[in-house]
């Protein structure tokens, strides 16, 4: 029996809307050709990528030049690198009145509460202010739906000045997010001193809790992943 | 004035037990009449609290409710475990009347090996206080590894911290006399399955 040689030849051709691929098969003088067209390609990829992720970054720091900030630039620069789409809110954008006098039905507020809400998983990051989380990043929270983070991964990070208030994350931060139905991750507590306000790519100077905080966020992008192919 | 200080660790020679003691000397010394009694748990054979009427545990354990129920003030230490309170201690908590620490002045001690557990105090110990309807002094103390050398509490702000605790105990006992003890509260009925 002599071996007959089968040629395959695979031609993918994208356009704006649709890929047309074409599979032609060979052996000896009959060939087979198949050819495959996915319509409306753009909006598959769109609704995939819109299904794909989402995930929101919240900073509850006032602060101008803000530690915990950086820290969560950060971690955002890492989630993309991930392939997330990354949504960044800093109380520092939401408009003062809106917090101070408590209008809930502010369009700021309506939109912090639907980008949280659309969010496969949120990030809450808050400096350490009398052994707490900040007031001002309270005063959002408080205007949200009381059941803003239902079902959605949450990963608290907090900055503090001393190791002593390490636990502010479990008495203070964990039970507001858990208050608002979101799924507590472990967390990060981060001391000021580790991080470097002049290396914004890569604030984190201190490799052990480098190690720590990327360790966390690969739990936190586990569970995301796992939630959303779980929907899917 | 009786002041009984409690030291929540089952450890021999535990740093609980070492700052527990310094602060209660330091109370002793801080006037004339203060009596004190130093009760370290791992002395004792306590049963596990399982409910029943505080009145009818016997022998250590009926020793050592009886010892706080007589004192006036008391200097609680705790080694801190999973960020909270010693199972130890939560159990003598659990054995005590609901009204025996009413009106009483507490000191609270913790220690830990870093300083990361620090606001175990606040969020684990004190709440306990609150529940006896109890007054916490200001001001607590948290002592870690590197405040100790060859088992010894040798960090001398941590001393000082400990002399103060002991003293406002002091302090504070004599000015309220267990006569503030604020609003009533309603009496929780103890009822076993076995009553009805």
């Amino acid at each position: 029996m002599t071996h007959e040689k089968v040629m395959k030849t695979f031609e993918p051709e994208q356009k704006d809307d649709s890929v047309t691929i074409t599979i032609t098969i060979t052996k000896g003088g009959i060939y087979l050709k198949m050819k495959i067209v996915l319509e409306d390609f753009q909006s598959y990829k769109q609704e995939r990528m819109r299904v794909m992720s989402e995930i929101v970054i919240l900073s509850g720091s006032p602060s101008e030049s803000s530690r915990s900030d950086l820290v969560l630039k950060y971690i955002g620069s890492l989630l993309k690198k991930e392939g997330f789409i990354v949504t960044h809110i800093s109380i520092r954008d939401v408009p003062h009145e809106a917090l101070f006098y408590g209008k809930f039905n502010d369009p700021a507020i309506e939109n912090v509460a639907s980008l949280i809400q659309g969010a496969k998983g949120v990030v809450v990051g808050s400096p350490v202010y009398k052994a707490a989380y900040s007031g001002v990043l309270k005063a959002l929270l408080d205007l949200l739906p009381q059941d803003v983070l239902q079902g959605t991964p949450v990963l608290p990070l907090m900055t503090g000045g001393s190791p002593s208030h390490l636990l502010a994350i479990e008495y203070t931060l964990k039970p507001l997010l858990a208050t608002l139905k979101g799924q507590n991750l472990k967390g990060v507590y981060l001391l000021d001193s580790q991080i470097d306000k002049r290396q914004i790519d890569n604030p984190i100077v201190q490799n052990e809790i480098l190690d720590r905080l990327k360790k966390q966020l690969y739990y936190f992008v586990e569970t995301v992943n796992r939630q959303k192919n779980a929907v899917l | 004035m009786k002041i009984v200080g409690i030291s929540g660790s089952l450890t021999p020679r535990s740093k609980t037990f070492i700052t527990v003691e310094k602060a209660l000397n330091f109370a002793e010394k801080s006037e004339h009449n203060v009596e004190t009694e130093l009760i370290n748990l791992r002395d004792y054979h306590l049963q596990f609290c399982d409910g029943r009427d505080p009145s009818t545990y016997e022998g250590d354990t009926k020793q050592l409710i009886d010892k706080i129920v007589e004192a006036d003030a008391l200097i609680v230490g705790s080694p801190i475990y999973r960020g909270s309170i010693s199972g130890a201690l939560k159990n003598v908590f659990d054995l005590i009347p609901n009204d025996s620490l009413r009106g009483k002045v507490i000191g609270f001690i913790a220690t830990g090996g870093t300083y990361h557990h620090y606001l175990a105090i606040e969020h684990q110990l004190k709440p306990l206080a609150g529940y006896f309807k109890a007054h916490v002094i200001p001001g607590n103390v948290y002592a870690h590894n590197q405040h100790f050398e060859n088992k010894q509490l040798v960090d001398k702000e941590i001393i000082t911290r400990l002399k103060e605790l002991g003293e406002t105990v002091v302090t504070f006992h004599d000015r309220l006399n267990r006569e503030a003890v604020g609003a009533h509260q309603p009496s929780i009925p103890r009822k076993s399955l076995l009553d009805s």
